[in-house]
């Protein structure tokens, strides 16, 4: 069981500036409800770049690898992460919508080990936490600088 | 009445919608005029009825086809019919790359304002067929062909529509990321078919937040289940039961021409059938995992071309 979700949402922010601000992986200490801390530990930002994210997810704290495996300017962004229980993947498309952006934001999860019996749960907590996600996503891109 | 396929995909079904209310209204009378629009796969079937439909509407009709002399029988016949129709007749083999390269270098020189091209060319190989740059055939002609074609285009059909005519046969099938090509398992017809249809629905979303860029909308639209030619070549025992509810060409090209003569622009990145957006996976055996997205669009970003300066 692979617990999806998908939402889209318009911003008034551009593609471009969208794309700066998520391919950036460190600021999804500021989009991200779940996560408390975000830091890059190796790379620049390109494919490959590393990241070393801890999330809080239904009331636990938990250190996941996130790394950049695609980003194609200023279309998509994919990144995955995993932990020792964890693979997940955070997919980014993000199209010119009038003068700002559509924005669709799909998130997938999987567990190994014990954290297995967690995936009925985590995909009935989803959709709450799909509108939490993209309700700040969207509020941080709104807000950016070169945003109408 | 989709779920249950013959209900839906048939005549019955788009004579049932017609009457419903939220029937999306018709396009206007003369909508294209001074408009130019494409359509592959001309000569026959869905082609020419869309062909038709769209100089009804007053556009200017490029027929793209692969044989000339049938093109311009079509062409002479559609003009007895729309005397006023500018139609004019292009060769192109949407199967080869180099072939669509060439020819969209042309279009884009004489044709500088393109308001859509249809993507209706297809086929169902018997045998498992390489195009001319070695890929399989059905891909080539169904994704590869109208991917170059359209990335060729773009220029040309800034603010304009982009439609590929699809199958309802893609939700029989699961998107086969590590295979494009068909080389492992046996071949078959209808399979490979409706493997290159899926592919379209799954790469849709990416090819139009790229075409959006240029302000062009992209949609994946299924006809039902009409009598067209490929139908009776290709399947005949399922022609020979269906065939009194199968739709005629027109009910099949009537979401097309919807698509491209709709004011405003219908929404981009969707599925339509009989005017309406439907999901892309009617069973969950289907979905597409992340991965595998990743994996279909890393190749078909290679196989187009789409990275020329990477």
């Amino acid at each position: 069981m692979k617990p999806t979700v998908t939402r889209t949402f318009t911003t008034t922010a551009p593609p471009e500036v969208v794309f700066d601000y998520l391919a950036d992986f460190t600021n999804a200490a500021e989009w991200d409800p779940g996560t408390v801390t975000c830091e890059r530990t190796h790379g620049g930002g390109e494919v490959g770049t590393i990241y070393s994210n801890v999330s809080s997810f239904l009331g636990r704290e938990a250190q996941i690898t996130y790394s950049t495996v695609e980003l194609e300017r200023p279309t998509r962004i994919h990144f995955t992460g995993h932990n020792e229980q964890f693979e997940g993947h955070d997919v980014l498309g993000i199209r010119a919508h009038g003068e700002g952006s559509e924005v669709t934001y799909n998130a997938e999860f999987s567990f190994s080990g014990a954290a297995r019996l967690a995936a009925p749960a985590v995909a009935a907590y989803l959709p709450f936490l799909a509108r939490k996600t993209v309700d700040q996503m969207r509020g941080c891109l709104d807000r950016l600088p070169g945003t109408p | 009445m989709d779920r249950s396929l013959v209900l839906g995909y048939t005549a019955i079904g788009l004579r049932v919608r017609r009457t419903l209310p939220g029937w999306p209204s018709d396009p206007r009378p003369g909508v294209l005029v001074d408009k130019h629009v494409l359509v592959t796969g001309a000569s026959s079937g869905l082609g020419i009825a869309t062909v038709e439909g769209l100089a009804a509407l007053g556009a200017a009709v490029h027929l793209v086809v692969r044989d000339e002399a049938k093109g311009e029988g079509v062409r002479a016949d559609i003009a007895r019919r729309h005397p006023d129709a500018q139609l004019r007749v292009w060769r192109c083999d949407v199967g080869d790359l180099d072939d669509v390269r060439r020819f969209a270098a042309d279009f884009g020189t004489e044709v500088p304002h393109l308001h859509a091209a249809v993507h209706n060319a297809g086929v169902m190989p018997p045998q498992r067929t390489e195009s001319a740059q070695g890929f399989e055939q059905s891909m080539a002609v169904h994704l590869l062909g109208p991917v170059v074609m359209t990335e060729a285009l773009r220029p040309a059909l800034r603010g304009g529509r982009v439609v590929l005519v699809s199958s309802g046969g893609a939700y029989s099938q699961k998107l086969v990321a590590d295979d494009p090509d068909y080389r492992t398992g046996s071949y078959s017809p209808s399979t490979s078919y409706a493997r290159s249809k899926r592919w379209q629905l799954e790469m849709l979303p990416l090819l139009a937040d790229r075409w959006s860029l240029d302000d062009i909308t992209a949609s994946v639209m299924h006809p039902g289940w009409a009598d067209t030619p490929g139908v009776q070549e290709s399947m005949p025992r399922f022609r020979a039961i269906t065939r009194s509810v199968l739709r005629d060409d027109a009910q099949g090209a009537d979401t097309t021409l919807w698509l491209v003569g709709a004011e405003p622009a219908p929404p981009t990145a969707l599925f339509w059938h009989d005017r309406r957006a439907r999901p892309i996976n009617v069973v969950p055996r289907t979905r597409s995992s992340a991965d595998a997205v990743a994996t279909a669009w890393a190749w078909l970003r290679q196989a187009a071309d789409l990275d020329p300066s990477a």
